[in-house]
């Protein structure tokens, strides 16, 4: 017996191993979200008010997923991975267009989150189509902005300011992945947009620009034909011909690449930082569109209490009232990490983004413009362009090749 | 390091002026320490003084080349190695000294998804790129040990391991990778009549890191901090920085039967468990981000028994089973500014989303015939093992789990040519997939860019049914070398490996080409 001593340990081992065994528990971890939302006063108080039409668009920051969930007596239950998410609810009450969001909000046990929706109506001149993204290399002076007027009446451009809105970032980092140091709760402390780089407007003393009902002016960086450019090593062809564009962004920068084309008009530039012209970020920048309440934009420029520093910083912004926003695309790059709010949710509830070809990263140098989808036409077979103040769903998010001047598909 | 260094070649120059008459002796002398050493490859440094040859000295420069598709998705597609090697071991009164500098400088041609050099194999937390390029490892591997012979029942023994190297690209976006490895093993054994009972422990430090930069900075280049199993997140490569930084401990329990060298029947038993965790962290000092923890456990089991039916003939029984648990750690993190405007990164959830299990159970014998000179001149072997993975992703329910097993053959036949020695061996394998299952079903379609082209195709590789097949020849000459006794040994070899399932577009082999020269002291 003491001979074989030795096999016990071969004997030992034999029998821990056959004892293993594999947890076979393979459910997805997944928490209770209920959303509620509170209705605004305009809701609540109007007299015809029929049952809300609302649905709530739940994006997870990490993954990029997006789920929609309709909200049925005003509640709506989801159930979510462990996470960062987005909650946007938008729709309609009341014959209004109803919007808001919570954004960073984490999930990682079951909840309950309540959000306020806020009331608007369409905008009378919306951006139909923005293009910034460039292509390589390192070639943005295709960019342009579409502009619409989505109502049945003649509107007038004469005052129109467009400026780029500015990202308040510390002012040790050129990171986009943090919120703007302007903004409290998703609002602008002082009740001013801040915007950088080339502020400009349409000149005019009231009426002399009129934009007719239905249709689109094209304003150009540089209003040539970007397609015929000659291209050298790593370069590639832009797909835009600016060269029937309505107006152009010419700063007289003496920039080389500033092209001022004789015939068609320039926007009045109102006040500079930094650039050769309007230059949102190649992979997303808030646009916004404005008119102010009283006085002229040049007056208003002049006076020092339209300039305010970014905070933490010596950097100056233009300051531009909050209440005087007619249209405004809050655009952020494609990287969820970089999803912040820097358009208020009265003017614009929702995000939106241009992608890389792979369809997930940052969109600079893609080639691809961002496009207001059509809700509809006029019994005149006019385009109706969507406009719910909520750039989530009012864009082809991701981005597609530039279309400038072409109205619906 | 250039203590250590001296302190070894000093031990070496010492052991090659040990000149032996009969060269022989020292053919095939890697056979000969196996089969005079029940607890030759234990984990306790004590088993250094059981070695039947305590006075040699090996110096070796070689060569291997290696090409072909079939081979792990992060491995690369053709590699050139060069390694030069010292080892000897050296006795002096009651301690035995034994000890080995390795250098190695490798030419890795496109390869891709791992820009890490030390890290744990079981660590999900990988950075990579996918930018295929030449990767230039240059690696030294240093170690050392001594067992103390106290007095007649008691051995005390310590060891030390230090690998320290250094791997860039000359392509964006440019990993540069530096990382160390240091281990201390103290052990002590005591004997009592025919039984030894020994115990051993190891602590170890890694300590790595990776810079990126891009040269061409109008081209946007990415890294992927990988999470496990498909998940991953994208940052700008220009720049960016990862350390790693680990510990691992762990300890042994041996017992061996009959240590004689002479011993018709011996036995050598080992148990032993290991802990360790690996922290992957980004950023700069005044800015910090997780990359993951991972945490990993494990036992392992070893026997061999070893029967000598006479002088000259040995059998060899082995029994290998392991398992291990590994654990990722993700972190949510939120980023801030804080009051000097430096980005913070703040925890707001940790969990183990990931888990994997390790089991290997493998069973060899090995039969060798040695001359009346004591020449090892045959050799033949077989082993079989079986190795089972399952990883699991917990918050998207993903699962990857594969079974393996691997028979293998080998022989060796050695014999005199005048005064030299030719060593001819065969060796042949077969990996059969038992079982493979992946679920990626829940997966979000963001991560599918990875799942695509890294995560099945390295399921692919890791479950797919191979053969092998390899052949060595070797010259052994006994010579004097500055008037000392020395061997003069040199070694080619090569080794064929082909899929059984073609995957389309690609070669389905893979070839191994190697050459070595050296001198045995």
């Amino acid at each position: 017996m003491k001979k074989f001593f030795y096999i016990l340990p071969i004997i030992a081992m034999i029998l821990g191993f056959a004892s293993c065994s594999s947890n076979d528990d393979d459910e997805a971890v997944r928490y209770d979200v209920t959303v509620k939302v509170t209705l605004p006063s305009e809701v609540t108080q109007a007299e015809s008010a029929t049952a809300a039409q609302m649905t709530v668009t739940v994006f997870n920051t990490s993954t990029s997923q997006e789920s929609k969930v309709p909200l049925v007596d005003n509640t709506a239950t989801v159930s979510l991975a462990p996470g960062t998410y987005n909650f946007t609810v938008s729709g309609e009450a009341a014959g209004l267009n109803v919007n808001g969001f919570k954004t960073g909000i984490d999930v990682f046990a079951a909840k309950e989150i309540t959000i306020d929706l806020i009331a608007s109506v369409g905008s009378t001149l919306v951006f139909k189509e923005v293009y910034f993204s460039g292509v390589p290399e390192s070639y943005f002076q295709d960019a342009f902005y579409e502009i619409y007027n989505n109502t049945d009446e003649v509107q007038y451009l004469d005052g129109v300011i467009m400026g780029v809105v500015d990202l308040g970032l510390a002012p040790s980092t050129w990171n986009k992945d943090q919120p703007s140091g302007w903004m409290a709760d998703n609002k602008y402390i002082d009740g001013r947009y801040p915007l950088t780089s080339h502020i400009q407007c349409f000149p005019g003393n009231g009426t002399e620009y009129p934009i007719e009902p239905r249709t689109s002016v094209i304003v150009a960086a540089n209003p040539i034909d970007h397609s015929a450019r000659a291209l050298k090593e790593n370069d590639k062809k832009s797909s835009v011909n600016l060269s029937s564009a309505d107006w152009q962004l010419y700063t007289d920068n003496a920039f080389p690449a500033d092209t001022k084309i004789e015939g068609i008009p320039n926007m009045t530039l109102l006040w500079k930082s930094w650039g050769r012209e309007m230059m949102p970020a190649t992979e997303g920048q808030p646009l916004i569109l404005a008119r102010l309440k009283t006085g002229n934009p040049v007056d208003y420029a002049a006076d020092e209490s339209s300039i305010a520093p970014v905070p933490g910083t010596t950097t100056n912004c233009f300051m531009i009232p909050a209440d005087c926003i007619l249209d405004a695309i809050d655009i952020v790059p494609a990287d969820p990490a970089c999803h912040f709010k820097r358009i208020e949710a009265k003017d614009d509830a929702g995000l939106t983004w241009v992608t890389g070809a792979d369809g997930t990263s940052n969109g600079d140098y893609s080639g691809k413009s961002l496009r207001r989808k059509v809700a509809g036409k006029t019994p005149e077979g006019k385009i109706i362009l969507k406009d719910t103040n909520n750039s989530s769903n009012d864009f082809e998010t991701g981005g597609s090749i530039p279309t400038p001047g072409i109205i619906g598909d | 390091m250039n203590r250590p260094l001296s302190t070894l070649l000093t031990l070496l120059l010492t052991a090659s002026s040990i000149a032996m008459a009969q060269e022989d002796v020292k053919v095939g002398y890697d056979a000969r320490q196996y089969l005079g050493n029940i607890s030759y490859g234990s984990a306790n440094p004590v088993a250094l003084n059981y070695m039947p040859l305590p006075d040699i000295a090996d110096i070796h420069v070689a060569y291997r080349h290696e090409d072909g598709d079939f081979h792990l998705i992060d491995q690369a597609a053709s590699s050139n190695l060069w390694l030069v090697n010292f080892s000897g071991m050296k006795r002096l009164g009651k301690v035995t000294f034994g000890g080995s500098l390795v250098y190695r400088n490798a030419t890795l041609n496109d390869r891709a998804w791992n820009n890490t050099l030390f890290v744990s194999a079981n660590n999900p937390f990988i950075i990579c790129d996918s930018i295929k390029s030449k990767f230039n490892p240059e690696t030294f591997h240093l170690d050392g040990g001594a067992a103390y012979k106290v007095g007649e029942n008691l051995l005390l023994g310590l060891s030390a391991n230090y690998d320290v190297g250094s791997s860039a690209t000359q392509k964006d976006p440019r990993p540069e990778i530096k990382g160390m490895r240091f281990r201390l093993t103290p052990g002590v054994e005591y004997a009592f009549g025919l039984h030894n009972i020994g115990l051993s422990g190891e602590v170890e430090w890694l300590s790595e890191e990776v810079t990126h930069t891009v040269v061409r900075t109008t081209t946007k280049q990415y890294v992927f901090l990988f999470q496990g199993l498909g998940v991953f997140e994208t940052k700008d490569a220009l720049g960016y920085r990862r350390k790693y930084n680990g510990t691992h401990w762990g300890a042994q329990v041996q017992y061996t039967f009959n240590n004689s060298a002479t011993a018709p029947v011996s036995n050598f038993f080992q148990a032993g468990y290991y802990s360790e965790f690996e922290d992957a962290i980004d950023g700069s000092s005044n800015m910090k981000y997780k990359g993951g923890r991972y945490n990993g456990t494990g036992f392992s089991l070893q026997d061999r028994f070893m029967l000598r039916v006479s002088e000259n003939t040995v059998h060899n029984i082995t029994l290998n089973a392991s398992m291990s648990d590994s654990k990722g750690r993700w972190y949510t993190q939120r980023q801030s500014t804080d009051a000097n405007g430096n980005l913070t990164y703040e925890v707001i959830n940790e969990s183990d989303n990931l888990e994997s299990t390790y089991m290997d159970f493998g069973v060899g014998y090995r039969y060798d015939r040695l001359s009346t000179s004591g020449v090892p001149t045959f050799q033949v072997g077989a082993k079989g093992i079986f190795s089972n993975t399952e990883t699991k992703n917990k918050i998207y329910a993903a699962k990857e789990n594969y079974s393996n097993a691997l028979f293998a053959l080998d022989a060796l036949k050695r014999f005199k040519v005048k005064k030299g020695w030719i060593g001819a061996s065969l060796n042949a394998a077969y990996r059969m997939n038992l079982e493979s299952k992946i679920n990626l079903n829940e997966m979000p379609p963001t991560y599918s860019v990875i799942m695509q082209n890294y995560t099945r195709p390295a399921f692919a590789a890791l479950t797919t049914d191979f053969w092998q097949a390899g052949l060595s020849l070797s010259y052994s000459l006994p010579i004097s070398v500055l008037g000392y006794g020395s061997l003069l040994e040199i070694k080619i070899d090569g080794d064929y490996r082909n899929r059984t399932k073609a995957v389309p577009g690609e070669n389905n082999d893979r070839f191994t080409l190697g050459a070595q020269v050296g001198f045995v002291f």
